[in-house]
Parts: C-alpha cells; structure tokens; sequence
C-alpha cells in the first residue's frame, strides 16, 4: 500500500510538472518564432528605395555590388578600365582583362526580385490592400509603371555585358528554379515594348512613395523611359537599323531630356556612410589608392587644351593631371604621383549621371549623320557642337572663347568623313567614368581607337567584348547555360560579341 | 623432492620468524576465477619495499611479521593482507575490470561498460590536460578515437573545435559540451575541475539528447566533494611562458618596392623645396609598396621611411641592413598564469566542492591579456534518508582585452597578415615602436613617393598599412563575459526499485564588449559596442526504474524535458567617424550609427527564442553478466518548426553480448574479456529561430525613406524535420587479464531529407531555396587500443592509441543538383560539397598542360606532353574549375602515454592527420610579394632571378611551351613569376596538404613521498611539474610556409594564420 502511494504521488508531480510549464497543447507555441526585431510587412515603398539604391547608380558604375561597395570597385568597375578611363596602381588587374566571369546574381535576387515583387504584389488582391496599399505607396498603375522602367533600364544594362541572359522564365520564384537565357533581340524588343507600355501606363493618381531617384515626378519617368529608348535604338545601328531608326523617331518623339536642368543624376547622400558615393568610400573612407586617370585620357585631351581634364582628374600642383600609363603590370604607388580622379567625382554626395543631355545630343547627331532624324549632316554638326557645349556646361568649365577654339581644331571639327569617329570620341569623353556606357559605344561602333592593354593577362592581346557569365550559372542551371553558350556562337568568354555587336 | 625443499625453508623461515628478524615469504596471487595473476604487484604498507608475481602468479618478498602488504593487479581490486605466522600466502583478488567498470552516458548516467551497446570513449582528469594552457576540445586531441581537432591558432584566446565522426551536413558540424547535464559553451570548463570526459561519439548514444547531441557529445562530470574523506584543500598553481614557435622562413636578401632597381631620389626645384637640393640622388625605397621585391640588402646608404618624418631623423641616411628577426622582435614572450584552489568534503548525509580558480594570460602579440574568474559549488545533501537535493554550479567571469584579429582583413587589423603577406623585409622594429610623431600624428612604413611631391605631409600619409604598434596599441577589442551554468535538483528514492529526479538547469551569459579604430591611422576612425544576454532554461523530470529479477535486470526511465532559449542583443558602431579623436562612444558617431539587427555569428545573434518540449524513455533488459538490449524513444515539438508539422518522434536501439561470459579457464589468461555490440538509432533535427518564412532584410534608410530586401533563400513554409539514420557495431576486447584493451567501432550514418538551402539559379529571384532533400552518409571506423606494457613496484608505463577514419561522402542532393558550393577564396578556388564524392571538394585553377595532336585533331606521343603551356608573354595559362581532391583527412589519431617511476611521472601526448588539405593564403601572398625565402635563387642561366630580364635576369618556367608546343623561352620577372604566374594556378600552388604530427602537451612531475611530510604534516601531498604545451610540430608540409595545419582558422582555409606558440611552464598542486 505503501509503494502504491509513492507511485502515486510521483504520477500525481509529472501531471503537474507538465501543466506547470503553461501550455495546454505540447506542440502549440503561440509566435514564439517571429521576430520582433524585423519588419513583418514588406511595403512596397520600401522595397522600391531599395531597388534603386541597388540598380539605377549601380548600372552607372558597372558594379552589381550595391550602393556602398567600395573595394570591388575593382573587380566589377572595369568597363572603366576597358575604355581606359582609369590605370591601376599597385594592384592592376582588371586593366589587364584578368576577370573572365562576372556575377549577376544580386542584381536578380535584389533589385528585380523587389521590383518583380512590386509589380506582383500590385496585382494580387491580398497584397494590394496590405503590402501596396495605394494610400502609403502610390497609385496601383504608378507603382507598377515606375517598376517596369527601373527593371528594364536594369536588364538593358545587364544583356550589354553579358548578351543573352534569363529574362522571360526570370524573377518566377519558387515556380522555376532554372530559367531559360533568353536571346538578347528579343530582349531588346521586349524592352522597347515595356517601356511603351510603362509610360502609358502612368495615371493621375499618387506617383510611386519611396521614389529617391525622382522624387514622384512622374513626367520625368517618362522622360527617362523615352531617353533610355533613344539610346537603346542606336545600339541598333549594324544590327537591325530600320527597327533602331523607327524606335529612335519614336523616343524622340515622345519626350527626352532637352537641357542639362533635365539631366538624370542620382544624388548620393553627404554625411550618410550607407549612402556615399561609391568612389569617395573607395578613396576616402577605406584610403584605397588603387586607381588614376589614364595616361591614354590625359594624353587625348591635353594637347586639345579640353577644360575638363582638370574637371576628371586630379590637379597635381604644377604638373597639372598627370596621367598612370595604362594597361602595365607594374605596381605603382599613386598618391601625389599620379592623378586621382577629380574631386568633382568623389566626393561624398558626388552624384552618379545616368542619362545626360549631351549624351542625347551626341546620340542626335549621329541619329542625324545616319539619317534617322531629319536635319542631314547640318543638323548632325549643330547637335555635336550643342553636345560639347553642354557637356562642358554640365562639368562647369563653358567659356565661349575656349569653346570656339575648341570646337574649330580639326581634332575636333566636325565632318561628314569622320563623323561617327568624331561623335563617339566625344562622347567617350563626356561619359567619363560611365564606363559601361562607353564600353557598350566603343562595341557598336570601334570609337575611340584604342590600344589593347600591352600586358594583357586575357587570352587573347584585345579588349573585351563581352564578360562570360557568372561560374555558378553553369552548375546551377546548366542545361540553360549550356544552351545559351552554343547560342553565343563562340566560348564563353570575354571576345565573343554579342548580337548588337558587329565588325 | 620440490616438497621436502619447502619444508625445510619454512623451517628455516620459521626459525628466522621466531627470532622476530625479516624473512623471505611467497605466495601465489589468483584473480576470482583462481586463475593466476602474472605482473600483479606487492609492496610493503608504508615502505617502498615491493616486488611484482612471476608470470605463473607466484612472488617473494622479505617482510617481517606485522608487515600490511598491498596487492594490486590490473583490473583488479586491491587487498591487503598482513603478514603473520605463515610464510606462504594465497590472495585471490576481486575482479574490478569489467564487474565495476563504468561509464558516463547520456544524462549522466552511470552504466557498466557490458550493458553499453555503442562507443564511448572517456578520459580521466590526469590524462587530459598534462600541460595546463589547453582548452576542452584541444584536450581531447588525440586522444579519443574519431575525433578530429579543427585547432585555433594557440596565440589567440579562441577555443578549439572537433568534429566526430566526420562531418554530417552540409556544413560543418560540431558536438555539444555538457557540463554535469547542462548543455553549454566549452569556454565555461575549467579544466582543472574536470573528473572526467565521455565523448559520445554517434546518435545511439546522444539518443536521449535528442537532435542537439546529432554531431556527438562531450559529457563533462565535476569533480565532486566525497563523503567518506576528511575535508581536503587542494591548491594548483601554475605559470607559463609561451613564444612564437612557428613563422613562414623569411628571404633577407631584398628591400621593400616592386622592382630590382634602386629608387632614387630626384630633385625637381619645380615641386620640392631648395633645401632639398642635396638630396638628390640619394637612396631611396619604393615605400608605397608592402612586397619585397626592391634592391638588394647590400648595406648601401639609404633614405628610410622614418627620414621623411620631420625631426631628427629627417634626412639622415643609414645603411640598409637585413633585419632577420623583425618579425620576431615583435612578438612578446606571452604569459599564463592559472591558479585554482579548491576545498572538498563531505559527511554522513552530505558532500560538498567548492573552488576557486583564475587564470590570468597574455599572448604573444602587444597589448593583450585575459583574466578569468571561476567560482564552483556542487554538492549534495539528504533531506531524509530518501530525499535528496543536488547542485552543480559554475559561475565565470572573463575580462578579454585585445582579441587578435584573423582572417584575410583590407583594415589591417591583422598585423600577422601584414608581416606575412604584405611586407617590406628589410623594416626595423625599433624604428617603428614610436608610432606617434612629436606633433601628435601617427606615423607608417608605408608611405608615399618623396619624387613626386614636396609636400611632407603628402610624403607621409600612409598608402596600405599603418604601423602594427599603432594597431596593437590603439585598436583593439575588449569583452567581458558573465556566465553562470548549473542545476539543482531532487533526488527521490521511492523505494528499492524507483528513483525520481528532477533538475532545473540554467545557462545564462551576459556578454558585452567594443572595438575601436583610433583616430589617425589609415581606416576612419569608428566604435562599435555590443551587448548580448542569452538564457536557456531547462526544466527536466525522470522516473527511473531498476530492477533484478533471478538472472533479468531492468533498466528503465521515462522523463519530460522543456527547454527555453531566449537571446537578445544589441550592436550598434558609429558611422562617418568620430566626432573629437579617440573618443570612443556612439555619442561620437558624425553620421546616424549604424544599429546591426542581422545575424551575425552564434554568439551575437540579435534575437532568437526557443521553445522544445520533449518526453522520452527508455527500457533496457539484462540477461545474467551476457546479453543487455535497450530501446529508447523520443518526442520532441520545437518551436522553430512549421505548426502544422512541429514534432516528431525518434527511436534507437542498441545490444550487447559479453562473449567472455561463455568461457573460462585459460582462454580467459588470453581473452579475458570479450563484448560485442550493436546499434541503431534515428535522430530529427529542426531548424534554427525564424527560418520557417521568407525573411526581409533592412536595407540602408536613403534621407528617411526606409528600405527593405525581399531574402534571398525561399521558403515555403512547410519544411519538415531532417532525419539521421545511423548504425554501428563493435568491439571490446581485453588481453592478459586486462592489460591490453582493444575497442573498434564501425559506423555509418545517412543524414537523410536534410533541410537544405538549395543553391538555385538566382536569376529565379533567389539564390537559395529551403527544401527537404540529400543525403550526406558518414561512415567510418574507430580502433583504440589501451595497455600496460610494463608494470613492476616502481616502473609503470600506461599507453593509449587512437586512430580513426571517416568519409563523409555526397550520396544525394536535390534534384538536379550535382554541386553545392560551400564556400570560396581567391582566384576561384572554391569547396564543394558534390554528389557522389567526398565532402569538401577543392576546384580551382590548375595549369594548362600540353597535349600535342595530330592532323584530325587525335592525342600523339610527344615529349612535351604534360608541359605547363605558356602564352607568347611567357606567363602560364590556366584551367578553370579543376577538381583538386578534398579536405577530409585519410586518418585522425593520436597517443597518450604517463610512464611513473617511483614518484616521477613523464605523460605526453601526440595527435595527427593524415592526409586533408587546406588553402593557405599565407603562402600564397608571402610568395607572391617576395617575402619567402623561396623567392630567392637562380634562374637556369645561373643568375640571380631578381635581376631584370634584360640583365640576365627573370625566370622561366621550366619544362614549358607555347600554345603550339615549341619550348618556351621567355623570362618572365620574379614578381610575375611568383605573383602573376603562381596565382594563375592558385588550386595547384596554394592548396596544401593538411596532415601533421604535433607533439602536443608534456609533463614531467615528481610527487614527493608522504613520508617527507611525517603522519603529522599539514601536507597531504605535494607534486611538482615541468609542463610544455605545443613544444613540437613534428612534421607538416605546411610548416614550411609558416602554417601549423593543425591550428588553421577554418576547417579548410586560412587567410592570414596567426602564428603558432609553443608554452612551457612549471605547476605545482599541494594537498592539506
């Protein structure tokens, strides 16, 4: 009887052990694994900041790194150093092709991801009223507009480096793990029809919240679309003029910047480490010398006595900007040395150009030369000469008198004969550290004429005309990898050109 | 005739016996089957007098009447018996080998060694730490079988880490420490409070543990206050001395730059001041670069970078002179002194410990120390005869100030990295020990170039690198952590059959330190502070039943666990600077500090909480000394799982067979001990705090307007638990009635329907997707072999070997999956985890060998096939994405010995890998800057190779040829030869071979005889000891490049190693 107590009395303590731990269900645990410390909602707004921090500034450094990447400058800038805008110092090697395979993987799962998901979440009836609700993030359309414009200013950006890419089977989530690379003609195409489409998709309602690019002003979206338009369908002119003529027409048509107030900068933040220009991290916050302006770029526009060059590089007392040799394997300490890039460019809120009005004045004048546009080669002289001037004013260095001389030295006159080199040797340098920009001009059209780095550490003695894709790709997805390399018609590395890009 | 002989030496020892003179006495010793003993030992109580059986048992000795002997065996239990009238003694000793051999298991249970159906592996107290410096898991190097010790460099305040039994995920997988029950931190163990180590090497045995056990368990038991003994004071003192033992071989021969060439000074009235005019053509360095590849050490007179700071030493020139030892005169002789005392009793209805130990350590780097306080209570104390109530308590506080810095950093905080891989050879430490100018500014080697400007201030602003002594002094780190660990707990005997226990365990830590970047060097100045409290609150309840019933025992449990984890922290750094120099508090920040709200590491986790409910037991049935089978079975509900699917149940089962129960006799002198066993267990394992949905991630506020990030690994919401299915068998031999122990285990586990962070192409918008899938089988055997091979009255030599192998290999991963890259380094050079081979395979680039072909485009014979191709400039070309073998070592192992002699003993201890590789970024920059003395030599001309290649210079490489086949003859410069050229083959040049034989712990004591302090002394006992930790990296093919493999920052790589340290020191432990 005894020992039937102490069982008992044993059974009686577990039963209570168990309820005093609180619960009536062992498996229940309430929101015990949600955590307060991050935000359970994804608005919209939020994630449109975020995807332009990561993209529209990103796509003008060349860098898939984000807004604060500083060191990899390096390893994902070197369109720059393609166009031999920048020699290295101590450390060259993008100068010298030794990259062969670039990562596009954050530029997917951050900013087109957020973007897609915007568009998504527009469209979905839950997420409409909670995650894009229109009070708090803009009109349904707007946000969706504006969306559709970054992502195909950021896949244009991307099939430029890398041809085709995945685009069509993208961006599905969980729905397909392994997309397909789409033929980069049909990217283009497509573009030009989202960017119709976004622009007329724009209504009256409330622009788009957390738009720190352009602030909701929804005409300059549409001005952006149209100048991104324009300039892609000049990337047609070898490959398929008729459509490159009609969209050009079309873009202009429909509204581009027409004076430098209409310039597309994105503003970097002064004071505000997460947001500084990426250059002034580079050189200033982490004290990494690793790059001057370029003896080629100094050597062009000295002897043409071209005001900007004090604008780009770094004034060195008496020497003035004094230019790295470009393209060499040996180290070479810069400061004081050698000229940094301008003060103009790096400070901390220096902003990043996108799209500029002599850009599209140049691109006018070659539209001209080719007859895309009226006006024939008068109207082609008068928008290269417009093009200059406003590059000059834009870089705030415009003197009539130095313009004029400028502007009359058969260096730099202009001429029918000459007019594509002319037009795009000016252009390469108004778009100074723009470099994918240049680069994808230098591609289509072989100006400026420029020397190979001599110690070359690529495989072949020439400028890359591609960049292969990314390592991961090809055991992540490699049956559509390898599809989209015999779709290349040659290896998959930094010389074989893609569609755009003809002899 | 042999009788008669006996008679009359008992009559003659009889004679002598009267006369009350020492005589001669013999015997016979048995064990308790009558079987005779050989080697068991005699000795006189009280004397040193002693002798040991022959090998048929039988033994003389003089004694004289009265005499108390001791008779010992192994295995055996002693006796004493006193000598009287008769001159021939028969002693039967009692077996303790097997019948009270016992071993700690899960839960702290203890069980007879035959009713265990799975590998344990224990250690005692002296065995583990014969050098006192080491930390639990570098105890254990080497000495249990299966374990491999993933090191820590011994000049940090790291602890170690093991793997046992391979590795089991996807990443690496690590064992828990317990500590008298409670799951905690292995930095929480004072080794000197230790009793005893059990590793629970498999999921048989970490059953009851449920999933946080998956990886094995290292069970740590207390010592513990006894209630038979008088109150004793046991003080343990200790002080040693540790210095580098380990550095990559330096090259003296060539100053800092990057070119042959002497720089020179060139005056330019343009840009430098007139003064300066009688400079010119003065030596000079290139001082802007951090390699090693300028002019010649020749003595000639030169500019060092401290005549270009104003002050005396401005322009003065001094010869340039090879400073071998630079790196060395760095490093101090580091310091550890560990002190504990401890008081330990007990009585009728109690026992009780506590002590006290500090250990207070500086390293071999400027600027650091460690100061550690313990405070340990455990005792126990019967309410009435059937209630008890139990208590293990450990309180620490540690002080750290100036944890080194690792890994490959760009702020050069890791001041190895820099005297390693980026360096000038010829600096002199003395020139840079003032580091701070007179006018208050911090000065470097590394500076600008004097014939560029004329401006000092320009001159002098460091380019790369500060000064080491300004990183050592100024900027570090300190933390200070609080921990308390322990349980109390009620022991209710019900009756005879039936015992209650419930415990309640904590562990809590309170964590909090800073780290700064001073004002003035090369980085913007920054503070960062951070606080972390983590708490885990274990309630625990079981009903034990034990029960023998005629030749049946039972053994059976069942208990309810509740486990509540909950850590929060906050981190926070200044950003944009500080707003005064050196003032270091977020208040300084200039722009709005950055608050760090993402996971960081383990330790700094922001939040999490933890919930798992768990019931499990477990019956186990005896059958007489021979046949044992346990089952047990778990459930577990956690939190962190989806709630629709959030609990799960596993079982195991293991057996034993005791062969030697079925013999006797002679084969018993042979074999006398012989058990099988089996097991199979299953184990789930859940996921970490909130990982069940798709996260947000904060991005960086742009003037107000938030920003957020979809994660990038997708989850759906519905994972289910990972499952391990695991078996093994074994053995437990024992030879010569003891003397020789041989234990082998083999294993497998699959680790089945892993929860995987599949990598898939992110241009589906993620980069990872969580999903159910794979299968990574370890499997592996392990063979421990235990002896005495000598043991007379005053010699004795104990040894134990340990040698295991284990493949961890990819049977599966997802669908379509073949790769799943674990992680990267330079160049390309990545580890994979790929189907169908071993965990941690390197890929990477390997140089291009030529292959000559015919017209068609066929392989032909050609002598240079197997030739490094070269492009036209000479530099290799390369392969991409080679498979370059794995990490995984072929065998791990390692030995521990004590040999006594009369007081002294000699203990060491020996660990290895065989096989394994890892990446070494050391040697990768240390020759691609010119700072190894490998990068000094001829070329095949004869010539010095770091002349330029137009004087005869540069270097080929050997055995090379063009694209199309004709043999290369193109001198490349010494820095493309070892930078550029090494590096375009990273995976061939720079991944090395892992194994090592380190010589790991030695202590030489002497225990001074009781009879030195008389019957009446205070002193119980003295011992004195010469310890020596890390004394002797035996051999390492990494040693030549200044790595100790064994000691590597991660499991596969390191990016700038600290160096290794070897200690020696004295230790002295008083008994009163």
């Amino acid at each position: 009887m005894k020992r039937f107590n102490n069982i008992h009395v044993v059974l009686v303590l577990a039963v209570l052990f168990v309820s005093v731990s609180g619960c009536s269900k062992l498996d229940d645990f309430d929101d015990t694994n949600v955590d307060p410390t991050r935000v359970t909602v994804a608005a919209t707004r939020a994630m449109l900041t975020n995807a332009i921090q990561h993209s529209i500034p990103v796509a003008a450094f060349g860098n898939s790194s984000g807004p604060a990447a500083t060191t990899n400058t390096r390893s994902n800038g070197v369109a720059n150093m393609y166009v031999q805008y920048l020699s290295e110092g101590p450390y060259p090697g993008g100068s010298l092709y030794n990259g062969l395979r670039f990562e596009y993987d954050t530029w997917y799962t951050g900013p087109l991801y957020n973007l897609q998901s915007i568009i998504n979440y527009n469209a979905d009836p839950e997420k409409m009223a909670v995650e894009a609700d229109p009070i708090n993030n803009g009109s349904h359309n707007n946000q969706i507009a504006v969306a559709r414009i970054i992502k195909a200013f950021t896949y244009w950006h991307m099939t430029d480096r890398w041809g085709p890419i995945p685009y069509t089977e993208a961006l599905k989530g969980a729905g397909n793990y392994t997309p397909a690379y789409t033929p980069q003609d049909v990217i283009y195409k497509d573009l030009f029809k989202e960017l119709k489409e976004a622009t007329a998709q724009i209504d009256n309602g409330e622009p788009p919240a957390g738009d720190i690019f352009l602030n909701g002003d929804l005409d300059a979206w549409k001005r952006f679309a149209n100048t991104q338009r324009l300039i892609m369908a000049l990337r047609l002119s070898k490959v398929d003029a008729n459509l490159g003529k009609t969209e050009f027409a079309a873009a202009l048509a429909a509204g581009v910047i027409t004076s430098n107030n209409e310039n597309f900068l994105y503003h970097y933040v002064g004071g505000d480490p997460n947001n500084y220009n990426p250059w002034y991290n580079n050189y200033t916050v982490t004290n990494r010398n690793d790059f001057a302006i370029s003896e080629t770029m100094v050597d062009y526009m000295k002897p043409l006595n071209d005001p900007r060059l004090e604008v780009y590089g770094e004034v060195l007392g008496a020497r003035g900007v004094v230019g790295l040799e470009y393209g060499s394997d040996d180290a070479t300490n810069i400061p004081a040395a050698f000229s940094r890039i301008g003060s103009y460019f790096r400070g901390d809120n220096s902003p990043a150009a996108i799209f500029t009005y002599a850009q599209v004045l140049l691109s006018m004048a070659e539209a001209a030369h080719l007859s895309w546009i009226p006006g024939g080669e008068v109207s082609a002289k008068k928008y290269y000469e417009d093009a200059i001037k406003a590059s000059w004013e834009q870089y705030g260095v415009f003197d009539a008198v130095q313009f004029a001389a400028f502007i009359s030295n058969p260096a730099v006159a202009y001429t029918p004969a000459s007019s594509i080199e002319k037009i795009l040797t000016q252009k390469w340098v108004h778009l100074y550290l723009n470099g994918s920009e240049a680069w994808a001009e230098w591609r289509r059209t072989g100006y400026p004429v420029l020397t190979p780095a001599p110690d070359y550490q690529s495989s072949q003695n020439a400028i890359p005309r591609r960049q292969a894709y990314p390592v991961s790709d090809a055991t992540n997805n490699k049956a559509n990898y390898d599809a989209a390399v015999t779709s290349l018609g040659g290896p998959d590395n930094l010389y074989t050109r893609i569609w755009w890009d003809k002899p | 005739m042999r009788k008669m002989l006996s008679l009359i030496t008992v009559l003659i020892l009889g004679s002598m016996l009267a006369s009350g003179q020492t005589r001669v006495v013999s015997g016979l010793v048995t064990d308790a089957n009558n079987v005779p003993l050989p080697y068991a030992s005699i000795t006189v109580k009280g004397t040193t007098k002693g002798t040991t059986t022959d090998a048929n048992g039988n033994f003389k000795l003089e004694a004289q009447n009265g005499d108390v002997l001791i008779v010992s065996g192994v295995g055996q239990k002693n006796k004493e018996i006193t000598i009287g009238a008769t001159n021939n003694y028969s002693v039967s000793l009692e077996s303790s080998g097997e019948l009270s051999e016992v071993i700690v298991t899960a839960l702290g249970i203890k069980k007879d060694i035959r009713a265990v159906g799975y590998a344990v592996q224990s250690v005692g107290g002296d065995d583990l730490t014969f050098s006192k410096s080491v930390d639990v898991s570098a105890s254990l190097a080497g000495k249990i079988a299966g374990v491999k010790l993933v090191g820590s460099p011994s000049s940090s305040y790291d602890n170690a880490t093991i793997t046992i039994r391979g590795i089991n995920g996807l990443g690496v997988t690590n064992p828990v420490y317990i500590v008298d029950g409670t799951i905690t931190d292995q930095s929480n163990v004072d080794m000197d409070n230790v009793e005893n180590i059990s590793v629970l090497k498999g999921p048989a045995a970490t059953a009851l543990y449920g999933q946080r056990a998956l990886n094995g368990a290292v069970l740590i038991t207390s010592k513990k206050g006894s209630r038979k003994g008088k109150t004793v004071v046991d003080f343990n003192l200790g002080a040693a001395f540790e210095n580098v033992s380990i550095i990559p071989k330096y090259q003296n021969s060539y100053a800092g730059g990057y070119s042959y060439d002497n720089p020179v000074f060139e005056y330019d009235p343009a840009i430098h001041p007139a003064a300066w005019a009688s400079f010119n053509g003065q030596n000079m360095l290139e001082y802007g670069a951090d390699e090693s590849w300028g002019p010649p050490i020749d003595g000639r007179q030169y500019r060092s970078w401290s005549s270009w700071y104003p002050g005396a030493k401005f322009g003065q020139l001094i010869p340039l002179t090879a400073q071998p030892d630079n790196v060395k005169d760095y490093f101090k002789t580091g310091t550890n002194l560990n002190n504990s005392v401890t008081v330990s009793g007990g009585g009728e209805n109690y026992n009780f410990r506590v002590s006290y130990g500090n250990q207070y350590r500086t390293l071999v780097l400027p600027n650091t120390d460690r100061e550690r306080h313990q405070i340990g209570l455990s005792g126990t104390y019967d309410i009435s005869p059937k209630l008890s109530v139990v208590t293990d308590l450990a309180y620490t506080i540690t002080r750290t100030k100036g944890q080194p810095y690792e890994t490959y950093r760009n702020d050069g905080l890791n001041v190895t990295q820099n005297f390693n891989q980026w360096f000038q050879r010829q600096l002199d430490m003395k020139e840079m020990e003032n580091y701070r100018e007179p006018d208050g500014r911090v000065n470097s080697w590394n500076i600008g170039d004097p014939n560029a400007t004329g401006d000092l201030k320009a001159i002098t602003t460091p380019q790369y690198w500060d000064s080491p002594y300004f990183i050592s002094a100024e900027n570090y780190r300190t933390n200070n952590l609080n921990r308390l660990v322990g349980n109390i707990g009620f022991v209710y005997k019900i009756n005879s059959d039936f015992r209650w226990e419930t415990r309640i365990r904590r562990d809590f830590r309170n964590d909090k330190g800073d780290n700064r970047v001073a004002t003035g060097g090369l980085q913007l100045d920054a503070y960062g502070i951070y606080e972390n409290v983590f708490s885990e609150m274990n309630y625990e309840s079981i009903l034990y039943f034990n029960k023998t019933v005629k030749d049946f025992s039972f053994d059976a449990f069942i208990g309810g666990n509740i486990r509540k984890l909950k850590q929060e922290g906050v981190e926070a750094s200044t950003a944009g600077g500080l707003t005064f120099p050196n003032y270091f508090n977020l208040n300084a920040s200039v722009s709005r500090p950055n608050i760090i709200n993402n996971y960081l590491d383990e330790d700094r986790i922001t939040y999490r909480e933890i919930i798992t409910r768990s019931i499990f037991g477990k019956v186990g049935v005896g059958y007489k000394n021979f046949a044992f089978i346990e089952g047990t079975l778990r459930w577990d509900a956690s939190s962190t799982l989806p709630t629709s699917d959030n609990s799960y149940y596993y079982p195991s089962v293991t057996g034993s067979l005791v062969l030697s129960e079925l013999y006797k006799g002679d084969l018993r002198n042979i074999i006398s001990f012989a058990k099988v066993r089996a097991a199979y267990a299953t184990a789930a394992t859940d996921l970490p705090f909130n990982e069940v949905n798709i996260i947000l991630d904060n991005g960086s506020l742009y003037e107000g307007n938030p920003s957020l990030q979809l994660g990038n690994t997708y989850r759906s919401g519905a994972v289910r638990p990972a499952l391990v299915k695991s078996y093994e068998f074994g053995a437990d031999v024992r030879f010569l009635r003891n003397r020789i122990g041989l234990d082998f285990a083999y294993y497998q586990n699959n680790n089945t329907d892993q929860i995987i962070n599949l990598i898939v192409a992110p241009s589906s918008g993620f980069s990872n997707a969580q999903i159910n899938a794979g299968n990574i089988r370890s499997k592996g055997w392990e063979l421990s072999l235990t002896g005495t091979p000598v043991q007379s009255k005053d010699f004795k030599w104990d040894v134990t070997l340990n040698l295991g192998r284990n493949r961890s290999q990819i049977v599966s991963l997802a669908e379509g999956l073949t790769n799943y890259q674990y992680g990267t380094t330079w160049n390309g050079t990545a580890i994979n985890n790929r189907v169908g081979k071993d965990w941690g395979i390197f890929t990477g680039r390997t140089y291009r060998r030529y292959q000559a072909k015919d017209g068609s485009g066929n392989n032909v014979d050609n002598p240079n096939n197997g030739n490094i191709v070269v492009g036209a400039n000479g530099i290799p070309l390369f392969d991409e994405n080679q498979d370059l073998g794995t990490m995984l070592p072929d065998y791990t192992g390692g030995a521990y010995t004590t040999l006594s002699y009369k007081g002294f003993q000699l203990s060491f201890s020996l660990d290895f890998q065989s096989g394994g590789q890892f990446f070494s970024s050391t040697k990768m920059f240390n020759m691609g800057t010119g700072l190894s003395e490998l990068t000094v030599g001829l070329n095949d001309k004869g010539n010095d190779w770091r002349l330029p290649v137009a004087q005869g210079g540069g270097r080929r490489f050997e055995k090379s040829v063009y694209a199309n086949g004709s043999e290369n003859t193109t001198y490349i410069t010494a820095r493309n030869y070892f930078y550029t050229s090494l590096q375009n083959a990273t995976g061939e040049n720079f991944i090395l071979d892992a194994s090592y034989l380190k010589l790991r712990e030695v202590r030489l004591g002497y225990d001074f005889p009781a009879t030195m302090f008389g019957s009446g002394s205070m002193i119980k006992g003295l011992n004195v000891s010469l310890i020596a930790s890390n004394p002797w990296l035996i051999s390492a093919p990494s040693k030549k490049y200044g790595v100790d493999a064994s000691e590597l920052e991660v499991i596969w790589s390191e990016g700038g190693q600290l160096s290794a340290v070897r200690g020696f020191g004295i230790n002295v432990r008083a008994r009163f």
